[in-house]
């Protein structure tokens, strides 16, 4: 196959709930997790007689969205009933903004594959979620929970080329919702969507020919997975000089492959018209510019610093500030133990790698900034080596919250070898039962240095401080 | 001149979910064209330089924004009694044999 | 006393002339012995009203301060929530809904101290000029029971005609409280769009819909506005103006007025009909009126352009009605399309579906274009020239209809049903208060009513001409035969 001649072209349309404390058009609870059909109200269950009034944080939280990604914040704009039956969907229409929508344009930069990339946006909408039908084997139930639930959808221009393009971009979007908390996207929650539409051309074509829409993905590998599956359909099609037809397919991680859901001929009819329910979305310039000042300090942002102040590589930068609370966790335990080539390395890999099995990051663990600090000043206090200080990072997994001085207290393997007495009787007797190996030494071979370090830390199971016995190994040997 | 043919009228009909029964398309049929064919004579305005009326009342036309203040207004028990059928707290309905929407 | 005015029933009631208790029971029995012949109720609150009354009596009797409508017996209309009573819009559908919720018109009676007893007919979801679209039974004109009421609101109408009721409400998308008010010879009211909130009121065509009051008499009008015309928070469109207040006529008119008249538009009225309405014009000249023509020709397309946007409207209001969530779900469905496809199958008449059907095409992929944006912009030409007929004067007359009420089953194609709102549909479309006050009688004994269209939000002006106007004439004071007088 010859992928080398064509050139992929991908938009993203991401979904995000935002995190108002009521939903979009009614006064219930926007609460994820709650028994079904709780959280609900006769608007947003579409009772006869009900009506939609706009709920202002909402608002404020898609402005927010809107600075945050340099995008037109639109002075007017309104909304449109985009009508389908479904079970889930009330009032078998959704409130959305199609022609004029809330933010126009804006951009965002992600890191790919090593390199920096700008990704342009098209708009953002306002829009209500529908609630949630659960299947089982002979009928199915619908909980409303959710129905109503406001959601701002995030159109990206077709300015992805790649799959790693796509994921990267939809990582930095999920950044910047999550710096800004309009948003808990949470994937697995379904506060975090996304649709994805995919074409191929030839390199140099600048038509772009016909494009499928890929639904239901709800990992950022799936996401990748169902990118490249597509891609490679395409692409064969093509060459087998056949021809792709327009259609939405849904996302089948069992068996990691699209899955035809709707041709074009079964596409909707949603005949999008003005709501009359609702006037325009009126907004000043006063009152858009007044959201800037609840702009934390975006990712972005975020990232450069961490490069300029802690002199982390781009690479690391964009690992540790991808994630709010992470970038903060991360600036915590600096400010503990000031040794940032540490801190990044304790976060990313030893403590990291620890957590990967539970599905969690370090944040997320009742591991306390404080404690990982304190772990990390004890190394290079000496009080701990190295390897004794991986075994506390374990101890502290099992037991978060307990700190690492309480940890190395309760456990003797732990402790530093105190007794400078004994470790100089250990070394002596290394160098004495060596003495080929400190003649080699004397004669200029270093490396074996190492191997008489090594039966000292044998000797003492690992806890003596290697400085010490550096320094008391070469003090011995001068007497040889 | 909206050419009305049954075909579209089957059509229509699945969009908007009304089942139409055999006896009564033809009457439908005939009623829908005549109505269609009286509302043609708006092509004969001209609408050039108009815009589509977004909201009647002049001088007022800003959407009102309500507090992000959550109460729940309807109580649950009260709304699975109003359903046709329920069951564990869901409103109840046939299996979905295939994706009907996204 | 059942022909008194409600003003005149709240000062007795206040003034301890008469209890509660003995007007409820007067109307309770008044409808048990008139209503069987008229078939306006669909429900009458026997118990609730008895208990309502009861209270106020209390209330009285313990000194406490009682609203505006205490002691005023009112009717409402079947598309309007009231919390614990069904709302069946007269549809299959909803047969068994019961609304958990008060419209906001409902909670401003009931805080008033309004007596409210019963629902009354309509045509199925409000779709209709003759109340013959219910699918509970027929309403019939208390004038001559062979003719219908009119519609949709043709059970309110007929509840206040009889004197069943002081006052009723209704709602009127494009002509529907007007209309079959001026069929049965009472008085009525729109409001200007937003003026009475929507919430709770069952939506037909939303950016037309407006709640309004209907009785014999102005003044009873102008008092229940005062009541119910007041700023919503659960209803977006709800105009943000205080509270409605009657003004006086002297005042503001006592050196003239102008009233509009579109002379050409009205070519095509019966002789009769015509005569009637050039009487009305002659007693507002007679009141300090000066009469200008107005050029209102576009009117011509008026039928039109409503019946696109109510329809487009409708058929994604009336979406909601599935079986799903509540209402009617067939028993015949075994998959969710059967849901669906059945329940409304079963649950809506000929005429919500044909409503429907219309609205989804005009709305639809290929033809949104020609004609529902079409409809819009029309719609915005027909408010341009109001607005330009506004600026030559205060208030501008039309008849109400072609003629009087018709028979039964006299016409029963859909399009020449929709031509009876000619007349009408003009102030939904612009969103202008308007009321429809009786004007006299055709040589066979029917009543006809013209209609004063105000300017937006003038609503209190246009409610003080009408009470001036009704001081000036005396067909609001006729009464039906038949039934106590």
């Amino acid at each position: 196959m010859s992928e080398d001649n064509w050139e992929a072209v991908i938009g993203l349309e991401i979904h995000a709930e935002l995190n108002t404390a009521s939903k979009l058009f009614s006064s219930d609870c926007n609460r994820f997790g709650d028994e079904p059909n709780t959280n609900i109200s006769e608007v947003s269950v579409a009772l006869p007689g009900t009506l939609p009034v706009l709920n202002k944080e909402a608002v404020r939280k898609a402005i927010q969205f809107g600075l945050a990604t340099q995008g037109e914040v639109q002075l007017w704009s309104r909304f449109e009933r985009k009508s389908y039956f479904y079970p889930d969907c009330p009032r078998n229409y959704q409130i959305t903004q199609l022609e004029f929508p809330i933010v126009k344009g804006g951009s965002i930069t992600a890191f790919v594959e090593g390199e920096e990339k700008r990704f342009f946006l098209n708009r953002v909408q306002l829009e209500d979620d529908a609630g949630m039908l659960k299947h089982f084997s002979s009928f199915a139930g619908v909980d409303f929970n959710r129905a109503g639930v406001p959601m701002i959808e995030i159109v990206s221009e077709a300015c992805m080329h790649s799959a790693k393009e796509a994921v990267a971009y939809a990582q930095a979007i999920r950044s910047i919702l999550d710096y800004l908390d309009v948003s808990d996207c949470n994937m697995e929650e379904g506060s975090f969507r996304f649709d994805v539409n995919v074409s191929v051309r030839k390199k140099g074509e600048t038509e772009l020919r016909t494009r499928s829409e890929i639904k239901n993905m709800n990992s950022f590998s799936n996401l990748e997975q169902a990118i490249l599956f597509e891609i490679k359909r395409h692409i064969a099609l093509y060459e087998s000089s056949d021809v792709v037809d327009q259609a939405t397919f849904r996302w089948d991680p069992d068996t990691s492959r699209t899955i035809l859901m709707r041709t074009k001929e079964d596409a909707q009819d949603y005949r999008y018209f003005p709501d009359p329910d609702l006037l325009p979305l009126i907004l000043t310039q006063k009152e858009v510019d007044a959201e800037k000042q609840y702009l934390p300090e975006l990712p972005l942002d975020r990232e450069r610093r961490f490069c300029r102040e802690y002199g982390l590589s781009t690479q690391q930068s964009y690992l540790f500030t991808a994630d709010r609370k992470l970038a903060d966790y991360f600036e915590e335990t600096v400010k503990m133990c000031d040794n940032v080539k540490m801190v990044a390395n304790w976060i990313a890999i030893e403590f990291a790698g620890r957590f990967k099995e539970m599905g969690i990051s370090i944040w997320e663990s009742e591991i306390q900034p404080k404690d990982v600090g304190e772990l990390i000043s004890m190394i290079q206090e000496g009080t701990i080596t190295g390897k004794i200080a991986k075994s506390v990072a374990d101890e502290m997994v099992k037991t978060p919250g307990v700190s690492p001085k309480e940890i190395v207290k309760s456990r003797p393997e732990f402790q530093p070898f105190q007794d400078m007495e004994k470790l100089k009787k250990i070394v002596e007797e290394v160098v004495l039962e060596h003495p080929d190996t400190v003649e080699a030494i004397k004669n200029g071979r270093d490396r074996s240095f190492a191997f008489l370090v090594g039966q000292v830390m044998k000797r003492t199971r690992g806890s003596a401080p290697p400085e010490q016995v550096n320094k008391l190994l070469k003090e011995s040997m001068k007497s040889k | 001149m909206a050419e009305i043919t049954e075909e579209s009228l089957l059509h229509l009909a699945k969009l908007c979910r009304i089942h139409c029964s055999p006896e009564k398309r033809a009457e439908l049929f005939r009623d829908f064209q005549q109505i269609v064919s009286y509302i043609e004579l708006l092509s004969e305005v001209d609408t050039e330089d108009v815009d589509p009326c977004n909201y009647v009342i002049a001088g007022h036309g800003k959407t009102p924004l309500r507090e992000d203040a959550s109460s729940n207004t309807l109580d649950r028990e009260l709304f699975l009694q109003i359903a046709p059928e329920s069951i564990a707290g869901l409103v109840r309905v046939p299996t979905i044999l295939t994706s009907l929407k996204e | 006393m059942h022909s008194l005015s409600a003003c005149e029933l709240h000062r007795r009631f206040i003034a301890g002339e008469v209890s509660a208790r003995e007007i409820a029971d007067t109307f309770l029995d008044r409808i048990r012995r008139l209503d069987p012949a008229l078939g306006a109720y669909l429900e009458v609150f026997e118990e609730s009203v008895v208990e309502q009354a009861d209270r106020l009596d209390r209330k009285r009797q313990g000194k406490e301060s009682l609203g505006l409508l205490a002691g005023v017996p009112i009717a409402i209309k079947d598309n309007i929530n009231i919390k614990g009573e069904k709302t069946t819009c007269a549809s299959k559908f909803l047969e068994n809904f019961v609304a958990p919720f008060d419209a906001t018109l409902i909670r401003r009676i009931r805080e008033e101290d309004g007596i409210i007893l019963g629902k009354t007919n309509l045509d199925e979801f409000a779709m209709g000029t003759t109340c013959e679209n219910s699918s509970a039974h027929i309403t019939r004109n208390p004038w001559n029971t062979n003719n219908v009421p009119g519609g949709s609101s043709g059970g309110s109408a007929a509840t206040v005609a009889a004197e069943m009721a002081s006052i009723a409400f209704g709602s009127d998308t494009g002509g529907s409280i007007r209309l079959p008010a001026s069929f049965c010879g009472i008085s009525s009211f729109k409001p200007t769009y937003g003026r009475i909130s929507r919430y709770g009121l069952v939506a037909f065509g939303s950016s037309l819909d407006q709640i309004g009051p209907m009785a014999y008499r102005c003044e009873d009008l102008e008092r229940i506005m005062q009541v119910v015309a007041v700023p919503c928070e659960k209803d977006s469109t709800s105009l943000p103006d205080p509270a409605f207040s009657p003004i006086s006529f002297e005042k503001r008119f006592g050196d003239g007025f102008t009233v509009g008249v579109p002379w050409q538009f009205l070519e095509g009225l019966p002789n009769e009909t015509r005569a009637l309405f050039d009487r009305a014009v002659e007693t507002l000249t007679s009141m300090g009126a000066k009469v200008v023509e107005v050029d209102l020709s576009i009117l011509k397309y008026a039928v039109s352009t409503y019946y696109i946007i109510c329809t487009a409207e409708a058929s994604t209001n009336l979406a909601r009605f599935d079986g799903i969530r509540y209402g009617v779900r067939s028993d015949r469905a075994q998959t969710l399309d059967e849901v669906y496809d059945l329940s409304r199958e079963d649950g809506f008449g000929d005429e919500v579906k044909r409503r429907i059907m219309l609205g989804t095409f005009v709305l639809s992929s290929g033809y949104q274009d020609a004609y529902y944006r079409k409809a819009q912009k029309v719609r915005q030409l027909i408010i341009n020239k109001f607005n330009e007929a506004f600026s030559k004067c205060d208030c501008i007359a039309f008849p109400t209809s072609l003629g009087g009420a018709f028979t039964f089953e006299e016409k029963k194609d859909p399009l020449s049903l929709y031509l009876e709102d000619l007349y009408t549909v003009g102030a939904n479309l612009t969103g202008v208060p308007v009321m429809a006050l009786p004007s006299g009688f055709l040589s066979d004994g029917r009543p006809l009513g013209f209609q004063l269209f105000g300017k937006q939000r003038h609503d209190a002006e246009l409610l003080s001409i009408g009470r001036a106007f009704q001081e000036a004439t005396d067909y609001h004071t006729k009464r039906p035969k038949g039934g106590d007088k």
